[in-house]
């Protein structure tokens, strides 16, 4: 079996406003991928273009090593389950006709298992889609997307908008799939703190590029939190700082630890540090 | 693509059932009670199926039904068969209705008349689908507004220079053997269909793609 269920070569696709630049990434089986950025950095984007749901103008995309442009790739997305950030049942239908619906729409649909699932999220059966909280919709979605027994998943910000309970429920459920041999699960999200819990990789992209794609304890050693005065960055090597916040009495940098003098203090950063920094580095 | 008629059967429900029960009110209410001329109404009621399919389309685009549909292993052929075929399936369901209601009738059996509302039906619908795949629900309202506006006062102004070309081809028509006119019109709007669902089916392949956003 190929080691990554994604591969992406230089996938960019360009508007008239907005382009995602040369995109290369990999989400290797068993991990979970965290796609980071702002509103409208691309990360839908890039799950359609995953998908082959969208035409690129660029790049390639291979998943489960299979090329997503070839005619395969239409069957094997039996075995991809999606999770759009946007409602897509329309208001009327309740979970149990979703479940009919999805039965005629996957091969390997099993309504055990998504009855299952729906007992496990309390999702009430006959309560019309319209009725429905944020929460309950996208659990509603997600118990959809596990049912056909996908090997891959795509989460397309499935934790946006709920409440730390449900996240917390949510974020357990999408470990537990990972950690299931042969699967892997792509998480796009502006909510760090969710992707720095279960995530072993993450990609952060910013206006349609790259920033940063690397294993998540990697990035967690590479990076630390050095707090100084003007005087004493101005010692650091150049290399070493990726962002600064100057403040009133000194200041705060994100520094790369393996150009720091071994006598230098550096806190651990977080995740969060990281891209906030790295976005502000990028202004200055 | 009977998951996908199971989804615009109850979507659409709900809709049809007001719909069908207001005209079944109306019928009673002009044969039984009024006793007067029903006869636009047994032609105004294949025309309601339009709506509903039209509606199923456009509750696809406001749910994002469609944006879902190409993560699923669905092809655009089977949307768009599938969104013809209850197209097709509701108008029958409506002119079959309506040919019993008008047996019925004080003012007699409408047959015939009812089956040229269902190819007038058809040809509308022949132009619809395509034009929503491309321009989606409002502009191709607009368009079709348009075109039917144009053949209304081309016919108007035809008749206003007394040459009426529908009595012309009624003319015409009366005699021609019914059967041969059936399937002649069974063909011509099979061979329309047939065209306006390959049609369909690359356009709305092309507005998966992200082409008409």
């Amino acid at each position: 079996m190929e080691s990554n269920a994604i591969e992406i070569r230089g996938l960019t696709k360009r508007y008239k406003d907005f382009s995602l630049d040369n995109l290369d990434l990999r989400l290797p089986y068993g991990c979970v991928l965290g796609l980071v950025g702002e509103n409208g950095a691309g990360k839908s984007t890039t799950i359609r273009l995953i998908m082959d749901a969208l035409e690129r103008d660029g790049g390639t995309v291979s998943v489960m090593g299979t090329d997503n442009k070839s005619k395969e790739f239409l069957s094997l997305k039996e075995e991809i389950g999606v999770v759009l950030d946007e409602t897509f049942v329309p208001e009327v239908i309740n979970a149990k006709q979703m479940g009919k619906i999805m039965a005629g729409t996957y091969k390997n649909w099993d309504q055990a298992a998504y009855d299952g699932w729906i007992r496990r999220f309390e999702l009430p059966l006959d309560k019309k889609f319209k009725d429905y909280s944020r929460g309950m919709t996208m659990k509603l979605g997600i118990a959809a997307a596990l049912s056909h027994h996908p090997r891959l998943l795509l989460l397309d910000e499935a934790t946006g908008g709920l409440d730390p309970m449900v996240r917390e429920e949510l974020l357990e459920v999408f470990a537990d799939f990972a950690a299931q041999e042969g699967h892997a699960v792509l998480l796009s999200s502006h909510i760090v703190s969710d992707l720095e819990r279960i995530c072993d990789y993450i990609a952060f992209l910013h206006k349609g590029k790259l920033m940063l794609c690397e294993e998540k304890d990697v990035l967690l050693d590479k990076y630390g939190i050095l707090k100084c005065s003007r005087e004493q960055l101005s010692n650091i090597p150049g290399k070493a700082v990726h962002g600064k916040r100057v403040g009133t009495y000194g200041v705060e940098a994100l520094v790369e630890r393996a150009y720091m003098p071994r006598d230098a203090v550096v806190d651990r950063a977080s995740l969060e540090d990281i891209i906030l920094y790295m976005v502000k580095g990028e202004q200055k | 693509m009977l998951a996908m008629l199971r989804k615009d059967f109850y979507v659409m429900r709900k809709y049809s059932a007001a719909l069908i029960s207001t005209w079944g009110v109306m019928i009673v209410v002009f044969n039984r009670i009024l006793r007067t001329d029903t006869r636009f109404l047994y032609y105004l009621t294949p025309v309601l199926s339009t709506t509903i399919a039209l509606n199923a389309i456009s509750t696809d685009h406001e749910c994002r039904w469609d944006r879902f549909a190409t993560m699923t292993p669905l092809r655009p052929w089977q949307l768009v068969l599938e969104k013809y075929c209850f197209a097709y399936g509701t108008l029958a369901l409506l002119t079959g209705l309506s040919a019993l209601a008008s047996w019925t009738s004080v003012s007699g059996r409408e047959g015939p008349d009812i089956w040229l509302v269902f190819t007038m039906v058809s040809l509308f619908l022949t132009m619809a689908l395509p034009l929503i795949y491309r321009f989606g629900r409002q502009k191709s309202s607009f368009i079709l507004l348009a075109f039917w506006g144009l053949v209304a006062a081309a016919i108007l102004g035809a008749a206003y220079f007394r040459y009426n070309p529908i009595r012309l081809v009624s003319n015409w028509l009366e005699d021609v053997p019914v059967l041969l006119l059936a399937a002649g019109t069974a063909a011509v709007l099979l061979v329309l269909n047939t065209g306006s669902v390959f049609l369909s089916i690359r356009l709305c392949a092309r507005r998966q793609r992200g082409w008409y956003q």
